[in-house]
């Protein structure tokens, strides 16, 4: 009981306070805190506008079309590494996370230089190769924000997914194919039911951050005048023409996202009722055999391929391009000419870079070790556990992800400035604990669908031999949800690399961090030096994809000795 | 002789005495400025929040501290203006440390200063030039100018708007560029009227503009040859032009004008350093450090580049008594300008 309560503690101190805060900003008549009275006007004036609403409208497609690109490209790749016999499944698997490597903006700007109307590499080229009268693609439209954004989240999709797909019990599929039964039965009555569970905390998690993020519908909807939730926010924050930033509209607006969300929350818990129906890794063998994939090998493979030029090369080397020219200059061999190293150069001789890398490591580190640790916490506590509260402790745990960034850090701004026994303000630490909280939610939902399909006999053999609560999670329950926590540390790691919204609202003298540096180039117009950070940033990511895959391997050719 | 004898000794003693009163005008302006430098020693550093990237300020704090060594400059960047203001109201209500110094516009300054959180002063008695003196808590500091800029291979000077109603014209129909603030647009209805504007956004938002999040966004759109032309901004179409991009840059009659204000703020660490700060940045040394840094200068202090490139140019802009007033028609403009359309 005592974890349980500690636990609890703990996530209504990162979650409950910072809600309270927006709660109560939404009632003030500026929404900052310490100002006197209360107005339900953000409320009325918010929800009684029609543009708002037309907002809501935009925005449910974006984040609808979103999530199903990502579910559909990040499941069949998650199905495809794990369970065929797809070849190299380990470099596959690196190259469907590399792209976590690039800011969600920096994919958005990659993708309006190749497919922009006007200077578009790719429309160029086409029209150029066909003789096309017009672009055949325009970028500044809801399909190419959809588009970028699937793609920006297919890493995320694959993460949760890979391990629930990897975890499968194969005997189930054999006795479905010894049963007579095709590959279309096997994938629609065995394998999706099967993975209910994660396929359903995925679309949610999805959903949700698609309805929240900022980056891509900032970057390509603003040109074209498609705004959705997200970029009003942000303007509202931003760009308001009026002396402070509007937190109270804000504020009411966020108070939608919540709503939302706790409504998805009940959605979810109803499909986790009979969570023992999906428990598919037991105490008995088991042994993943590949699935055979005959003729759509090839198939799979150029699936693949093409998914990685789309996701990585084309745009990691067109902002390679542009990292080596003056300006943002179009494609073409005069262009060529032009090319310099003084971005990169620039970059390095940047007295602020050493520290601001450091921060961002340092912050990553901890934050997504401490999310990978709760979060296993708090699916082991309300999935497999009997205590009062455990539905309150997997709520509190998931809530985070209905509130934007941007509003989280400005909470923990009040938090931390009001809590002077704390003393994080202006620090690092005040970014870890942003990243904490708004990353929980994330880790909650992978550790979930990971812990969902381990059964309770595990343990309660462990325990029956004599096993106490620390060995118990040390030999059995920690290794058998080592993929799901490498899953979440290695995804909340990248994002925090990222991560710029929180970084900057939260930025004192001396905790820069990558993403802020990389932001001060693009803020002030150098696109160029922005793509030279960028293309670091990437570069640095890949080492971190590849240490991890190392030690992976490393891991399981230990285990496979000492068994 | 006698009488010229008499009105040149007049004539000298007169001068001499004003001149010992200038001196001593000088001598008192160097003392309090001098007082007041000494006692910001004595002090922690002066934080300074602005969204301007910090090698930029740094190098403006180096310039300041070849003359004022011993006050530290410690800069904190933070999201646009209205997001500093925002700060400073949460960290000087909670009591924690915040900026002792900020530039920022009417809009953000009023509502400071309605809260007491800016430091009146006698900037006069710093030796300020009083034409820079807006009201005791704002210094006029930099300027946003609006500009017409455009990309010099796919527009021929003859075809150049030459007002800023010709750049409605048909011809740049879905080539044309806006920033998202319709901050100039706002600042034009002094010289036409608000209904001017109101009509005058209407119609550029039928002709299909791109919209970008910023000016250096809009002026790098325009080198690329994404959109040919549009109402940027002097300072940020400077990188751009300086990286040997093909972008043209055009005063026009009337010239748009945002004045940005510094201010120091009553809770900040160290307010006298901070004044300090000020003074020196009034002066043609620190308007200098700034504009060659930033590239957004002061068209209000003779021999900066930006006073001399807008030379005879007619500029309008709201006074500062009028913040209000621009703050609502900006508003109002930037939310037709954001209105949703999918129909591009």
């Amino acid at each position: 009981m005592l974890p349980v309560l500690l636990t609890g503690a703990l996530l209504a101190w990162l979650v409950l306070v910072p809600l309270a805060v927006l709660v109560v900003s939404a009632f003030k008549p500026t929404g900052l805190l310490r100002d006197p009275g209360f107005t339900l006007a953000n409320l009325t004036e918010t929800y009684g506008s029609a543009q708002f609403w037309r907002l809501v409208g935009a925005t449910l497609q974006f984040a609808v079309g979103s999530t199903a690109v990502a579910l559909v490209l990040g499941g069949t790749l998650a199905w495809l590494t794990e369970r065929t016999d797809l070849p190299a499944p380990a470099l596959v698997r690196a190259m469907v996370i590399l792209p976590m490597a690039t800011p969600p903006f920096l994919l958005a700007i990659s993708w309006i230089i190749l497919l922009s109307p006007r200077t578009g590499v790719i429309n160029a080229l086409l029209m150029s190769a066909f003789g096309l009268d017009a672009p055949p693609f325009n970028i500044y439209s809801l399909g190419g924000m959809i588009f970028v954004e699937g793609l920006s989240l297919v890493p995320s999709a694959f993460l949760i997914l890979a391990p629930a797909a990897r975890n499968l019990d194969p005997s189930l599929e054999e006795s479905a194919l010894t049963s007579g039964a095709t590959t279309t039965q096997l994938v629609f009555r065995i394998i999706l039911p099967l993975l209910t569970p994660a396929l359903a905390g995925t679309a949610i998690f999805l959903l949700i951050v698609s309805f929240v993020v900022f980056d891509v519908p900032g970057t390509i909807g603003m040109p074209s005048r498609i705004f959705v939730l997200s970029s009003q926010i942000y303007s509202l924050v931003a760009d308001s023409p009026r002396g402070i930033p509007e937190y109270g509209k804000v504020s009411a607006m966020a108070l939608m996202f919540t709503a939302a969300l706790l409504a998805l929350t009940l959605a979810y818990h109803r499909l986790m009722r009979h969570a023992g129906r999906f428990a598919t890794v037991t105490g008995k063998a088991y042994r993943p055999r590949p699935f055979r994939l005959g003729r759509l090998r090839a198939l799979a493979v150029a699936g693949v391929v093409l998914y990685f030029l789309c996701a990585v090369a084309a745009p990691l080397l067109i902002l390679l391009w542009t990292s080596l020219m003056p300006f943002q200059a179009p494609l073409s061999v005069a262009a060529a000419k032009m090319a310099t190293l003084a971005n990169h150069r620039e970059f390095f001789a940047n007295p602020f870079i050493e520290a601001a890398t450091l921060n961002s490591i340092i912050v990553a580190v901890v934050a997504s070790t401490t999310v990978a640790a709760l979060s296993l916490v708090t699916a082991w506590i309300s999935i497999k556990g009997r205590a009062p509260g455990r539905r309150a402790i997997d709520a509190l745990a998931f809530l985070p992800l209905a509130m934007p960034g941007v509003l989280i850090a400005t909470a923990l701004i009040y938090v931390y400035l009001a809590v002077k026994i704390i003393p994080i303000y202006g620090t690092i630490w005040i970014i870890a604990v942003a990243y904490l909280t708004i990353y929980l939610s994330f880790g909650s939902r992978t550790m979930n669908a990971v812990v969902v399909q381990l059964h309770p006999e595990l343990d309660e053999a462990a325990r029956m031999s004599g096993a106490g609560l620390i060995a118990t999670v040390r030999r059995i329950i920690v290794p058998l949800a080592a993929p799901g926590l490498a899953a979440v540390f290695i995804w909340v790691f990248a994002h925090c690399l990222r991560e710029l919204t929180a970084a900057l609202l939260l930025q004192g003298a001396d905790n820069a961090t990558l993403p802020t540096l990389l932001y001060s180039y693009w803020s002030g117009g150098e696109t160029n030096k922005a793509a030279a950070v960028g293309v670091w940033l990437v570069i640095g990511l890949l080492a971190v994809v590849g240490v991890w895959q190392l030690l992976a391997r490393f891991a399981a050719r230990s285990a496979a000795a000492s068994a | 002789m006698g009488l010229l004898h008499r009105l040149a000794g007049v004539t000298l003693a007169a001068g001499l005495i004003a001149a010992a009163q200038i001196f001593s005008g000088h001598a008192a302006r160097a003392d309090a400025v001098q007082d007041l430098a000494a006692a910001a020693t004595k002090k922690g550093p002066v934080i300074w929040y602005e969204s301007s990237p910090p090698e930029q300020i740094l190098k403006i704090a180096s310039a300041f501290n070849k003359r004022y060594p011993d006050i530290k400059i410690q800069f904190v960047r933070n999201t646009g203006g209205g997001g500093i203001a925002a700060r400073i109201i949460q960290e000087s209500e909670a009591g924690a440390a915040t900026a002792s110094f900020f530039i920022g516009d009417g809009a953000q300054l009023i509502p400071l200063n309605q809260r007491k959180l800016l430091l009146s002063s006698d900037w006069r008695s710093l030796g300020v030039d009083p034409t820079l003196v807006t009201t005791p808590y704002a210094v006029a500091a930099t300027a946003a100018l609006g500009v017409l800029i455009w990309n010099k291979q796919r527009v021929a000077d003859a075809d150049l708007p030459k007002t800023w109603d010709e750049l409605l014209a048909e011809r740049w129909r879905g080539k044309v560029g806006q920033w998202v603030r319709a901050a100039t647009l706002g600042t034009l209805a002094k010289a036409y009227g608000e209904p001017h504007m109101r009509d005058y956004t209407r119609k550029l938002i039928a002709l299909k503009p791109m919209i970008y999040a910023s000016t250096f966004q809009l002026a790098q759109q325009v080198a690329a040859g994404e959109v040919d032309i549009g109402m940027g901004l002097y300072h940020s179409a400077q990188p751009v032009i300086a990286a040997g991009a093909p972008l043209g840059l055009r005063f026009l009659d009337p010239t748009p004008v945002n004045t940005l204000y510094g201010a120091v703020v009553a809770k900040g660490g160290n307010p006298e350093g901070a004044q300090v700060l000020l003074a020196w940045l009034s002066t043609l040394e620190g308007a200098k450090a700034y504009e060659g840094t930033i590239g957004r200068g002061n068209p209000l202090i003779k021999g900066t580049e930006t006073a001399e490139r807008v030379g005879s140019h007619k500029l309008v802009e709201y006074s500062f008594e009028d913040a209000a007033t621009i703050e609502k028609l900006d508003a109002e403009l930037t939310a037709m300008l954001m209105a949703a359309d999918k129909t591009r």
